[in-house]
């Protein structure tokens, strides 16, 4: 079964239809990804699915529940966890803090024992830092950890909100863009990382990104929007052929590596 | 983890200790109104500072405790003791129906409607005479006093007195945010405070942590209202004035928001140079805002930010480390 299914969503704002009758499913451990021209629709499908937009029409279900109608917070509850396009992160604290504070669902208590104590309160509390301090790890943020996040550079700018992503504890991540702004080497680091996040901790990740070559390398599957329509769908050398895609998007000379030398 | 918790035990040990070697009246006094208004500026701090709310209403919330400290124990007889209780829940219940309007609104909206909502109720105590007895306000709100089997133990005639109550008072908001800073429930203020929208991805509820911290604000600045009524023994529709609000305001960012230790810090300074400008008669005000605007210019994260600043140049010992609690 599909542990994510979005059927036929629709989103106008006003006379614009950004989202047009969208029906896309993701399965568990999956790699997924969106990708499109700019103004595709693809960050819309992702504000409409994380419950920061209300859908004008269609169905979202998570592991088999209806998330449409819940507020952000309850869907990341449920383990579905999305990254925003634009650079997100706690910017006054700590990288540990930060991904201390992304640990919530695993560190919080009922409201008293904010000031009662007991032992399970320190126990959730260990383990909380624990887990960060692991995912700090896991992302190699470890030599930064005291570091304020908005001194950290670009590109470590962006594992943290992986990181911050990764500490929500979710069944299924949505990236917006995470490979936005990195060079090739960080960018190849980012694919074994998602590649390790898919396999090694089964987390299923829709992600949207205009790096090709990310695109190819992790992705099971491609789906391909345009004009908030879904112009393809399939393995990304499948994607990569398509007429369609090639028209919108990809452009000619993506499709065979090596274009012709003008004479 | 709790960098704070020294520094802020030998303050309370020095604080316990001053009255038994400085004893003047006038010194008691502004000991004991630096020991309020670090109660009255905490309890802001933690909606202004954690939550990263501006409440320009919380002067409301100390006037409330004010009002239900004169009304409970001038009109119905209540002892004083209980009216402590009655004030800070009146405060919180009143945090509780504000905060459940107001914080559903966006960041401007939010800072004009709770304004509002602190000059609707200096109006209603202005006119609505039968109750609030008006522009006249209460006189002569009696003094708490300590009964023990039927006898007379601390009967508040010495600033001493008040000054201990006060100092209860401030270990009690200290404790209560202290413990709630460093919570799970603070962690999740500050990730709202810094970064609403990515807060709630990672399954924090803004409104309801919002919710907690007004409600815990309001409950705080009711009590520190009981405690002005009835050691200032008189109360009038001024304590819900824009005055108060701004020293409020005036001492957190002098101090340092979003820390525990900052308001201390603020409430003390604050309250001092004020008394200490007096010398300077008609520039005394604009005295003081010159040397807010240099405060700010200069320490722009407070006061408490200073050890920081002077590590990063070396001037102080430790690590040059940055981070707010």
């Amino acid at each position: 079964m599909a542990l994510l299914e979005i059927d036929v969503l629709s989103k106008s704002f006003g006379g614009l239809q950004a989202v047009r009758d969208i029906s896309l499913a993701v399965d568990d451990g999956e790699i997924v990804s969106l990708i499109g021209p700019n103004g595709a629709g693809k960050t819309t499908v992702f504000n409409l699915v994380t419950g920061y937009l209300p859908p004008s029409s269609g169905r979202i279900r998570f592991a088999g529940r209806d998330i449409v109608g819940l507020k952000p917070h309850t869907i990341a509850g449920l383990g579905l966890v999305r990254t925003f396009q634009i650079t997100n992160v706690f910017p006054a604290l700590s990288v540990f803090d930060n991904i201390v504070a992304a640990h919530y669902l695993k560190a919080r208590v009922p409201l008293w024992k904010t000031w009662f104590r007991d032992r399970a309160v320190a126990a959730r509390e260990a383990t909380a830092h624990a887990a960060a301090e692991e995912v700090m790890g896991f992302l190699g943020l470890g030599h930064r950890r005291d570091m304020t996040a908005e001194n950290l550079a670009y590109g470590e700018l962006r594992l943290l909100e992986l990181a911050i992503g990764l500490g929500a504890g979710p069944r299924m991540l949505l990236l917006d863009e995470p490979a936005a702004g990195l060079n090739t080497e960080e960018s190849a680091r980012l694919v074994t990382l998602l590649r390790e996040i898919a396999g090694t901790r089964g987390i299923t990740i829709l992600i949207v990104e205009h790096d090709m070559n990310v695109v190819m390398e992790v992705s099971h599957r491609v789906v391909v929007m345009n004009f908030g329509e879904k112009i393809a769908e399939g393995s990304p050398e499948h994607v990569r052929q398509h007429e369609q895609v090639i028209e919108a998007y990809l452009g000619r000379g993506f499709e065979d590596e090596a274009p012709a030398t003008p004479a | 983890m709790s960098s704070q918790r020294l520094p802020l035990l030998a303050l309370l040990a020095a604080a316990i200790a001053l009255p038994l070697v400085f004893r003047g009246e006038y010194f008691m006094h502004l000991m004991i109104m630096v020991l309020f208004y670090t109660v009255l500026a905490s309890s802001l701090n933690i909606v202004t500072g954690y939550i990263g709310q501006l409440s320009l209403g919380h002067a409301a919330f100390f006037g409330i405790g004010c009002y239900a400290a004169a009304m409970l124990t001038l009109d119905a007889g209540w002892s004083v003791w209980t009216a402590m209780i009655i004030a800070g829940l009146a405060a919180a219940v009143a945090g509780f129906v504000i905060g459940y309007i107001t914080l559903r609104l966006d960041g401007h909206y939010f800072v004009l409607i709770t304004l509002a909502f602190a000059e609707v109720l200096r109006l209603v105590v202005i006119n609505w005479e039968e109750v609030t007895r008006g522009p006249l306000g209460f006189p002569n709100i009696p003094r708490p006093s300590i009964v023990l089997g039927g006898e007379v133990m601390v009967d508040f005639s010495s600033k001493t007195h008040f000054y201990y109550v006060a100092l209860v008072l401030v270990v009690i908001t200290l404790w209560a945010k202290h413990r709630f800073v460093y919570s799970a429930m603070g962690r999740a203020s500050v990730a709202i405070r810094e970064n609403p929208r990515l807060a709630q991805s990672v399954g924090i509820d803004p409104f309801y942590y919002s919710m907690v911290a007004f409600v815990l604000g309001a409950f705080f600045a009711g009590l520190s209202g009981w405690f002005y009524a009835h050691y200032i023994s008189y109360v009038g529709p001024d304590v819900y004035g824009f005055g108060f609000m701004v020293t409020m305001l005036i001492m957190i960012a002098v101090g340092g928001r979003g820390t525990i230790v900052g308001p201390v810090i603020g409430a003390a300074i604050i309250t001092i140079v004020v008394e200490e400008l007096r010398f300077a008669r008609e520039i005394r005000l604009s005295l003081f805002g010159l040397l807010l605007m240099l405060s700010i210019l200069f320490f722009p994260r407070g006061l408490v930010s200073v050890p920081d600043l002077l590590r990063r140049r070396g001037w102080w010992p430790g690590a040059g480390k940055t981070g707010t609690a």
